[in-house]
């Protein structure tokens, strides 16, 4: 069968760049060839929040590389759309672009981003377990500690393979969370040290020891929840710090973050903690708002376009106007029904 | 900061990034990599100063001093031990880099006063002169400066006020442009 020629195009392309990634990364070069992948997905996609197979690709060369600039024009941008390339696009390139950029950010520090970015990959749709997904889900356990505190619930229409297989196969990553909640130093440690040969395989020994370094954090801001003062040394056998010198240090880096409100009295040793100074008032917190409702906007009218593209399929539909399939290429029912459909359309896009 | 100067090591910055890209030379020369680590040092962008040192090749890095020095103010400052980062600032420079450290070390410098004065009410002299990498005396006279009191060996900084600068850049924006701004909110709730 002849496909249309510009999609056979697109796989063939795309099959050419699977290719010469994989010659890039066995002759370990990979840092020579980026921008030429980045030239390729400039050509390739329709549009610029489309998704091809090459994405995965350059994010892995970036990895390989330790060069995350050129990587990061395209992760910055949000997909809307998946690259069809002659009906080929296989799900492991979508789950791996995920993946690789979760750690791109993750390095980088861009937790947010990273934390939505393994959540994507993770809720995929799936009937398998996937063995991207498992790491996926390792790391974001992982980062969602990090960020949160502990691990947020994942969205319900996350599949099930998740909470069946995949859940008893990070057993370790679970048992961290579960020491985690009870706010202990120690017993993090304690697992940390416990699993180390299972973390140091996974390649995730370093977050697991940020997730350590923010446990000392929290606690300290957990601190300024109950006490307006406190003495550097309190601080120090409160949070387990080996003096009031560590704990004044760790006190410093989370002023200059902006993570907590503190501020610290060197000639009594004492630290009195305020509240966010932040009065929603500035015209710096006006325009952050406005930023954020113009993104929304955009968002709104994204999804009502998606929904209308979706309404208009014939399978919509036939599965939305009921059990008539058979009539449907018939003249009997099925006109009165798709005016229907398109009435509650109309109501819709109306109450939204 | 000067902006003009910043914009100028932005420049600078992509030009490099680029030409590390450029796949006929794909590696840098040393001055190269030492004035694009210097660089994203001065924008305290310790990630990519981080990651920017592991792909450089070692043998450029055994052959050059100056380079791996660059790297320990970067260690320093990602420790954020700053009597370090002052220690590891305070050598000679080669020529190629010598302008960007020194901006380096005026950004440092103001970072540390700027944390000092949000974070301590009170604080002694010595910690405020190692920490900002000054002596005793310049330290004594740079509170005196900004206004601090300075009490024997103890400094007592005032809150420096970043809100002003915000709200001056930011009113020329106010009027009409904010309406216009409201009235799409209102007509987009609204359809």
């Amino acid at each position: 069968m002849r496909e249309p020629p510009l999609s056979t195009d697109g796989k063939s392309d795309a099959e050419l760049c699977h290719l010469f990634t994989q010659s890039l990364v066995e002759l370990k070069t990979p840092l020579r060839r980026i921008d030429l992948l980045c030239c390729a997905i400039r050509k390739i996609r329709l549009f610029e929040s489309q998704l091809t197979s090459i994405h995965a690709d350059l994010c892995q060369l970036s990895l390989l590389a330790k060069c995350f600039k050129p990587a990061l024009e395209f992760l910055d941008v949000d997909i809307t759309s998946i690259s069809q390339e002659g009906g080929q696009f296989d799900s492991r390139y979508f789950l791996l672009y995920y993946y690789y950029g979760g750690m791109i950010y993750t390095v980088l520090k861009n937790y947010d981003r990273a934390l939505y970015f393994f959540e994507v990959c993770v809720t995929t749709p799936a009937m398998a377990v996937s063995y991207i997904m498992l790491e996926a889900y390792k790391k974001y356990i992982l980062i969602s500690l990090i960020l949160h505190g502990k691990v947020l619930n994942l969205p319900r229409y996350t599949s099930q393979v998740i909470n069946r297989y995949i859940k008893p196969l990070s057993q370790q990553y679970q048992e961290l969370a579960t020491a985690y909640l009870v706010n202990s130093c120690e017993e993090v440690q304690n697992i940390i040290t416990k699993y180390q040969q299972v973390f140091v395989r996974d390649h995730n020994l370093g977050l697991v020891k940020q997730v350590l370094a923010y446990l000392y954090k929290k606690n300290i801001q957990r601190l300024t929840k109950t006490f307006l003062t406190l003495s550097l040394s309190d601080v120090a056998s409160r949070v387990q710090l080996s003096g009031p010198a560590e704990a004044e240090k760790y006190i410093l880096s989370m002023i200059e973050d902006g993570e907590i409100f503190a501020t610290i009295n060197q000639k009594d040793g004492m630290v009195v903690f305020h509240d966010d100074p932040e009065k929603y008032n500035s015209p710096q917190m006006l325009a952050n708002f406005e930023k954020e409702m113009a993104a929304c906007t955009e968002l709104d009218k994204r999804v009502l376009e998606m929904e209308e593209e979706v309404v208009l399929t014939p399978q919509y539909v036939r599965k939305a106007c009921g059990q008539n399939d058979q009539d449907d290429q018939a003249a009997g029912p099925a006109p009165t029904n798709v005016t229907n459909a398109q009435g509650q359309i109309k109501q819709n896009t109306y109450s939204m | 900061m000067v902006p003009n100067c910043t914009a100028e090591l932005n420049r600078l910055m992509n030009e490099l990034e680029i030409s590390e890209l450029e796949p006929t030379t794909g590696v840098l020369t040393a001055q190269a990599y030492m004035r694009l680590l210097a660089v994203y040092l001065h924008q305290n962008d310790l990630c990519n100063a981080k990651f920017l040192w592991q792909r450089i090749p070692s043998d450029i890095k055994a052959a050059h001093e100056d380079l791996r020095r660059i790297w320990i103010v970067g260690q320093r400052m990602w420790q954020r031990n700053w009597p370090a980062v002052h220690v590891a600032l305070n050598v000679e420079w080669s020529e190629d880099v010598k302008e960007i450290m020194a901006a380096l070390k005026d950004n440092v410098r103001e970072r540390v006063m700027r944390l000092i004065s949000k974070a301590y009410s009170s604080l002694n002299l010595t910690t405020m002169a190692t920490m900002s990498g000054m002596s005793l005396d310049e330290a004594r006279q740079a509170a005196i400066d900004r206004g601090w009191s300075v009490d024997g060996t103890i400094v007592q900084p005032c809150k420096q006020n970043d809100e002003e600068q915000y709200s001056q850049s930011d009113k020329i924006c106010l009027t009409e442009e904010q309406l216009e701004k409201l009235t799409q909110f209102v007509s987009f709730l609204e359809n």
